[in-house]
């Protein structure tokens, strides 16, 4: 079953004293399953954020239809199974961090004597403890994050969306996320989170949706999309006779610049690495090294 | 309903935390004691320039209340976003703006309950009394500021605190003017413009309808039933308002 479902849908903003028509998302459709760790990711301006806003209910689209827990994303009963935590923690300055937890709490409809034991062991879990009566307006911005990341815990939500949460966090509290995340994914919960930290995609997805200048680029398991920067393989090898290159050159493998250990081979994604070796056995040949030759995740996102 | 308690309950967390309330409370006392010595230099009698001088600083109060937090209360929230923290979970975009108003309406009234009691401290100390007629003043002030706030909370659905402020200054103003529009409308040349006038007419609350200060000052009996039709009068504008409200608010992009 899928938790959000966009279906052909579009976004578009109007600006200035003209209403100049600024599109943020164009013709999207993908689909998130329940129960999976989703990245999404895309360059600044991609329309991720506008997505998210747009399944929170925040922003309403402007064509297609979008599903939310099988409903309408305006209707709040979509939202009674789902926590979001923002890029920037929006919480009341006003409150302390218990009364910010026990309000979002009691929205949800949780309430009675338990609730704060349960708030006071929730901040134990994000290393928060001891922390409860201070004012929110006096927390760091990671602070902050591992509130909002609570509340979350708190609620027990199946699903979780999340803004680039792990934004200002410092390495152990990113640590930390990543094992909540790890944690709340082997319990069957949904998760799905937009990052720069492509290191976070690597690590925590099992799908990704890659957004490009509003429209979709990629949507999938991420090993399609890591395989995709797998170019091929380098081999190092003693020198060979040009009768040897001409054969593997017809085999489709590169000869590249010798370098003092022999001779460079690459033998293209696509290219029978195994009938190349096999070819070089043949000759008496075998091989000093051999290596992946691929290129980032982050070069594969970004870069065309 | 309990999101509405949960949020109204939270707005007057907020408001009690904000130093202009009591502010506003300090201006009013300070005019209302000021009042007592205004009453020597007047041809009228202390008590009557008292309860004209403290009757009016009540109203004003309303106002400044009104522009200073109600104003602000939507529109700080939609530019810090901390609305995202309430509209993010399963709460209805009506219910948030019915929390907020409720909440408002709460501690203003407890600020009004406070200058009341100061302000029948002071005439009962001076050798006034409390009567019916004024109770009702202090009821259709009450009702007004209701009203006005409202209103404020309807400009900042659809446009910035600043012009907010000013639609609500400008709403207050208007208001108070409504019965000269009435006059006006027999006088114009223009054949379109009296339909325009009336429109205006009826389409302005007549914030006079809460002004009952010259009954209170001269001691005159009010009509039955006044002060009831004036809060049920109140009541149809403030729902209005507020129905308003949540229909921009509904179509919002945040």
């Amino acid at each position: 079953m899928n938790i959000i479902e966009f279906s052909h849908v579009s976004k578009i903003y109007r600006k200035g004293f003209l209403a100049k028509k600024v599109p943020a998302v164009v013709d999207l459709s993908f689909a998130v399953r329940q129960g999976a760790i989703t990245g999404f990711v895309g360059p600044n301006g991609a329309g991720k954020t506008t997505s998210i806003k747009m399944i929170m209910g925040l922003a309403r689209p402007t064509g297609g239809v979008l599903q939310f827990s099988g409903r309408d994303p305006r209707d709040p009963a979509s939202r009674r199974d789902c926590t979001f935590l923002p890029e920037q923690p929006y919480f009341y300055q006003h409150l302390t961090v218990r009364e910010s937890l026990a309000f979002a709490a009691r929205l949800y409809g949780l309430r009675g004597g338990h609730l704060a034991k349960d708030i006071e062991q929730t901040l134990e879990t994000v290393g928060l403890g001891g922390n409860e009566k201070r004012k929110i307006k006096d927390l760091s911005k990671g602070m902050q994050q591992r509130v909002a990341m609570a509340q979350a815990l708190l609620m027990h939500s199946n699903v979780l969306i999340l803004d680039e949460p792990m934004s200002g966090m410092d390495p152990p509290g990113r640590n930390l996320f990543r094992a909540i995340f790890l944690s709340l994914a082997a319990q069957g919960r949904t998760i799905f989170f937009s990052t720069h930290i492509l290191d976070d995609i690597e690590l925590l997805c099992s799908d990704v949706v890659v957004l490009s200048k509003g429209r979709l680029d990629y949507q999938g398991p991420i090993d399609t999309l890591v395989h995709k920067g797998f170019k091929g393989h380098d081999l190092v090898v003693p020198r060979l006779p040009e009768a040897l290159k001409e054969e593997l050159r017809r085999m489709g493998c590169t000869l590249e610049a010798p370098g003092a250990a022999g001779d460079r081979v690459f033998v293209p994604s696509g290219i029978d690495l195994i009938q190349c070796q096999k070819r070089l056995h043949e000759h008496g040949v075998f091989c000093k090294s051999l290596t992946k030759r691929t290129i980032s995740l982050e070069d594969v996102l970004y870069k065309k | 309903m309990r999101s509405i308690f949960e949020i109204a309950l939270n707005t007057i967390k907020e408001t009690i935390r904000n130093h202009v309330v009591y502010m506003v409370l300090l201006f009013v006392v300070i005019l209302i004691l000021l009042s007592v010595s205004f009453g020597d230099w007047s041809v009228f009698a202390r008590i009557q320039v008292i309860e004209d001088f403290g009757l009016a600083t009540m109203s004003i109060a309303g106002l400044l209340l009104a522009v200073f937090i109600g104003v602000g209360m939507l529109g700080k929230e939609i530019s810090s976003k901390t609305l995202y923290h309430v509209l993010t979970k399963p709460v209805a975009r009506y219910q948030f703006i019915a929390g907020k108003y409720a909440g408002l309406l709460s501690v203003l009234a407890l600020n009004y309950a406070i200058m009341t009691l100061f302000f029948m401290a002071t005439l009962m100390f001076l050798g006034g009394h409390a009567n019916w007629p004024l109770v009702s003043a202090i009821i259709c002030i009450w009702t007004e500021m209701a009203v006005i706030i409202s209103a404020a909370l309807f400009f900042s659905s659809f446009t910035s605190p600043m012009l907010a402020a000013l639609f609500s200054i400008a709403f207050y103003i208007a208001g108070h003017l409504n019965d000269l529009i009435s006059i006006n409308i027999a006088s114009q040349k223009w054949s379109g413009f009296p339909l325009v006038l009336k429109t205006l007419y009826y389409l302005l609350p007549n914030l006079e309808h809460f002004n009952v200060r010259d009954h209170v000052v001269y001691n005159m009996a009010l009509p039955r039933g006044f002060t009831e039709m004036a809060v049920a009068y109140g009541c149809l504008y403030v729902a209005l308002f507020l129905i308003f409200s949540c229909i921009l608010f509904d179509k919002k992009d945040l």
